[in-house]
């Protein structure tokens, strides 16, 4: 989707603005976003919130509604990779994967100095030891599956003469034994 | 008698600290957190991983599913500060652990392993070169979500940096009955340390138990923390002795009265609730630290504190009153 504003970027910050009940919706890139000051977040005082971690985070995150009911806003930004949004985040106090650390670094960062007085890493230990990434271990697992189903494919390309389609699953079969 | 094994006597036992643990929280990289994973095989893998890793010949760590337990079981876990209770609500979570509890490894709760190393006294040192002997363990099979900026990625962005907790149990009798617990916890936040209650009733505490851990896993090295831990939780120790012997000065009559009085319900008593019995035995753990009375060690007063609670004794079959019978034979047979 492109930037609602300059129709030339691809619109990244996604808001919803309630304005006297008045629903409306932008669609900006980051640039057009930075020039609109109500969309940056809002935090409550320290004071009002409860001393437990998780819901001090919560309440960290949760920005608007109160205080101000005609320019409350939701922000539906979204993690690319596991798809959660700041709200949910907000229900949960947890985040759904490690990319949501960059995808929302923009709003835990100030959460980060405020609860932990530090938004950095200092480190200390490191585990060196080189393991295995889990989605790598599971396609390794599934790959014999995908060998016989593509050998299995490529008889058939074969058979039907289909053989530009089979030398392509031949490159794929190659590439499968190859890693 | 049901005992927690993991709280045998050590030679760090003391008066005021019952117990150290000590958490290190790991994700393995590019994957979902736990309560976003949709695929089966990813969960199942993850689990595998650490069960090849601990439970490999030669270790004589176990596997349980969270699932397979009964309600029982899963009160004495939780109780019994070896797992979180959120891993009780979820599916698919699992634990490694070793035979007394000491160690074990949750699996699938709110970041995928979840180290821990717990032990009677205070010991924060070797609680964390254990979890970190486990960790590398581990990491030679499971590559962790790590970044430079941030360093070790959890689901909570409050256990983000280390992954570390750092807890520990302390009988704090003094200082709760010298009203000082508000501002313990107002310095305690100040410092970057979080104090609750570890027995309460509708939301009443009673006990004195608490549990003291750090807050911050960000911006500090897993030995600053350590450090960290040793002198404040060393300021607190300091300040509740000092307590007691204030206390104990100024109501001489008052404190040796209450001690011999809690002694003689918990020596005579044939039927007890778990409310009752902790508060006296509390009493009891001041008199023993005070000198004015001797009638088992500190460290048994600490594991019937924890052994006779409800939750604990939940598995023995029969009524509340008969398990109340239970647990006066209980602490009867264990005083002298
Ligand atoms: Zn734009
Ligand atoms: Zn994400």
């Amino acid at each position: 989707m492109l930037c609602n504003e300059c129709g030339k970027n691809e619109a990244s910050v996604h808001a919803v603005t309630i304005i006297n009940g008045v629903r409306n919706e932008m669609h900006l890139c980051p640039e057009c976003a930075s020039k609109h000051p109500e969309l940056s977040r809002r935090f409550e005082s320290l004071a009002a919130m409860t001393s437990r971690p998780r819901s001090l985070f919560r309440n960290l995150l949760n920005f608007g509604f109160d205080t101000d009911p005609f320019e409350a806003m939701e922000n539906i930004l979204s993690c690319p990779t596991c798809g959660e949004t700041l709200d949910d985040i907000r229900k949960t106090g947890l985040f759904g994967c490690s990319d949501c650390y960059d995808t929302f670094s923009d709003q835990i960062i100030p959460v980060l100095e405020k609860t932990q007085g530090s938004s950095t890493h200092k480190e200390g230990e490191v585990q060196k030891e080189n393991g295995q990434n889990i989605g790598d271990a599971v396609k390794e697992e599934k790959k014999p599956d995908r060998l016989t189903e593509l050998q299995e494919a490529l008889k058939k390309a074969i058979s039907e003469e289909a053989f530009e389609k089979a030398a392509e699953i031949r490159d794929e079969i190659k590439k499968i034994k190859g890693e | 008698m049901i005992m927690l094994d993991w709280l045998k006597d050590n030679a760090l036992s003391g008066d005021i600290v019952v117990a150290t643990k000590v958490n290190l929280m790991r994700n393995a990289e590019k994957t979902p957190f736990s309560h976003k994973i949709k695929e089966e095989e990813i969960a199942e893998l993850i689990k595998r991983k650490a069960t090849e890793c601990f439970t490999g010949d030669g270790r004589d760590l176990r596997y349980s599913e969270i699932n397979d337990m009964t309600w029982q079981q899963k009160n004495r876990l939780v109780e019994g500060q070896i797992i979180p209770r959120e891993l009780c609500s979820k599916e698919n979570t699992a634990l490694i652990y070793s035979e007394d509890y000491s160690i074990s490894v949750a699996l699938l709760g709110e970041d995928h392993y979840n180290i821990q190393y717990i032990k009677a006294g205070f010991d924060p040192e070797e609680c964390f070169s254990i979890c970190r002997n486990m960790a590398s363990l581990l990491n030679g099979s499971v590559k962790f979500a790590y970044s430079d900026r941030f360093g070790y990625l959890t689901a909570s962005p409050m256990n983000v940096g280390t992954g570390m907790k750092v807890s520990v149990l302390m009988h704090l009798k003094g200082l709760a009955a010298s009203n000082s617990m508000r501002n313990v916890e107002v310095s305690l936040t100040q410092s970057g340390f979080s104090i609750r209650n570890f027995y309460s009733d509708e939301s009443k505490p009673y006990g004195d138990l608490y549990i003291v851990s750090n807050t911050r896993s960000l911006g500090v090295t897993e030995q600053d923390i350590l450090e960290n831990v040793r002198g404040t939780v060393g300021r607190l120790i300091t300040q509740e002795k000092e307590t007691r012997e204030r206390l104990y000065k100024d109501n001489t009559l008052s404190i040796e009265d209450r001690v011999y009085r809690a002694y003689g319900i918990l020596k005579n008593s044939r039927v007890i609730g778990s409310r009752e019995a902790i508060q006296d035995l509390s009493m009891l753990g001041l008199g023993k630290s005070l000198g004015i009375i001797d009638c088992c060690s500190q460290s048994m007063i600490f594991r019937l504190m924890i052994s006779v609670s409800s939750a604990m004794m939940a598995e023995i079959k029969g009524t509340e009153i008969e398990r109340n019978v239970s647990r006066a034979e209980m602490i009867r047979n264990v005083l002298k």
